[in-house]
């Protein structure tokens, strides 16, 4: 049998795609009681999926840049710096809303502990936390860079 | 790459935003900053049972606001933190080089390796992680003191 391809993005529109593949197999992790840190993963890469298609769009590339010189940040999953990737005001409009500003806070310690720090097993309401941070319309990041990609010209 | 020194504003700064969040009710078990040779900056870290109980998004909303309040705008603007539990694994490997009492606030300096690497980091506190009853009473105590401070 021949394995998936693995196909990375060749757009912006199909990082959008794969941030909504991701939010998708989130709440199909509740429901198939996947690993809490495969939850936490899925609500991860949808983040990090929008960012980088509003980085993609905004700078109107052809390609994505190859992991060298000034594009290094681009494979770090360092969000802070994403997000100041993301337009000068970026930062500024997610902090005008303390919860959406809590969301934002939760997912970057989330992606830094997975990725740097070795987290322990998280706990259920821990892992909540940061899939509801994710998806929850209201105050969700994912929702809001939504927005913030359909606004970017 | 070459280290940064951790400016004394920043070792300073730091004490303070840790008594504040001991004013706050989390009096967390352990508070460092660390150095991030990939990004090249250094780092704050409060070390907290919390999370384990009611997610770290609560505490980064309601900590925000309280040292809003006990600190100065102009400082907090470009601060930013990490909340680790007891047992993650960068917090086991500080341990073993360093462990203080349950409130102490004064920095020393340690060195330590982390997944084959060489790490520096300034560390204000680290004790014991609390046991269920102590992070019951912790979390009551959080919330507590933010709905007084909501209500101030």
């Amino acid at each position: 049998m021949t394995p998936a391809q693995h196909k990375p993005p060749q757009s912006h529109v199909d990082w959008v795609a794969l941030a909504d593949r991701e939010l998708a197999n989130l709440s199909g992790a509740y429901h198939g009681k996947l690993t809490n840190d495969a939850k936490i993963e899925h609500a991860l890469k949808a983040t990090e999926a929008m960012l980088k298609a509003i980085i993609w769009k905004k700078n109107r590339w052809n390609a994505w840049p190859e992991r060298a010189g000034k594009y290094k940040f681009l494979y770090n999953h360092n969000y802070e710096v994403l997000l100041d990737h993301c337009g000068d005001s970026a930062r500024s409009l997610l902090k005008m809303d303390d919860e959406r500003w809590a969301s934002w806070q939760a997912l970057c310690n989330a992606a830094l502990k997975q990725h740097r720090y070795s987290p322990e097993n998280p706990s259920d309401a821990e892992t909540n936390a940061v899939a509801r941070a994710a998806r929850y319309p209201d105050w969700g990041i994912v929702p809001w860079l939504k927005k913030l990609y359909r606004d970017t010209p | 790459m070459a280290e940064k020194t951790l400016s004394r504003h920043a070792l300073t700064f730091g004490r303070a935003v840790l008594l504040a969040t001991d004013a706050a009710g989390m009096k967390p078990e352990g508070a460092f900053w660390l150095y991030d040779g990939q990004d090249g900056e250094w780092r704050y870290f409060l070390v907290s049972s919390l999370p384990e109980r009611i997610g770290s998004r609560e505490i980064f909303l309601k900590l925000g606001q309280a040292l809003e309040q006990r600190l100065s705008h102009q400082e907090l603007e470009n601060f930013s933190f990490l909340i680790v539990g007891p047992n993650d694994g960068i917090v086991k490997a500080i341990r073993k080089q360093i462990k203080t009492k349950p409130l102490n606030s004064e920095s020393s300096e340690v060195s330590l390796s982390f997944r084959g690497e060489r790490l520096s980091a300034h560390v204000y506190r680290l004790a014991p992680g609390m046991d269920e009853r102590e992070r019951d009473t912790a979390v009551r105590r959080f919330r507590r003191e933010f709905n007084e401070l909501q209500l101030a």
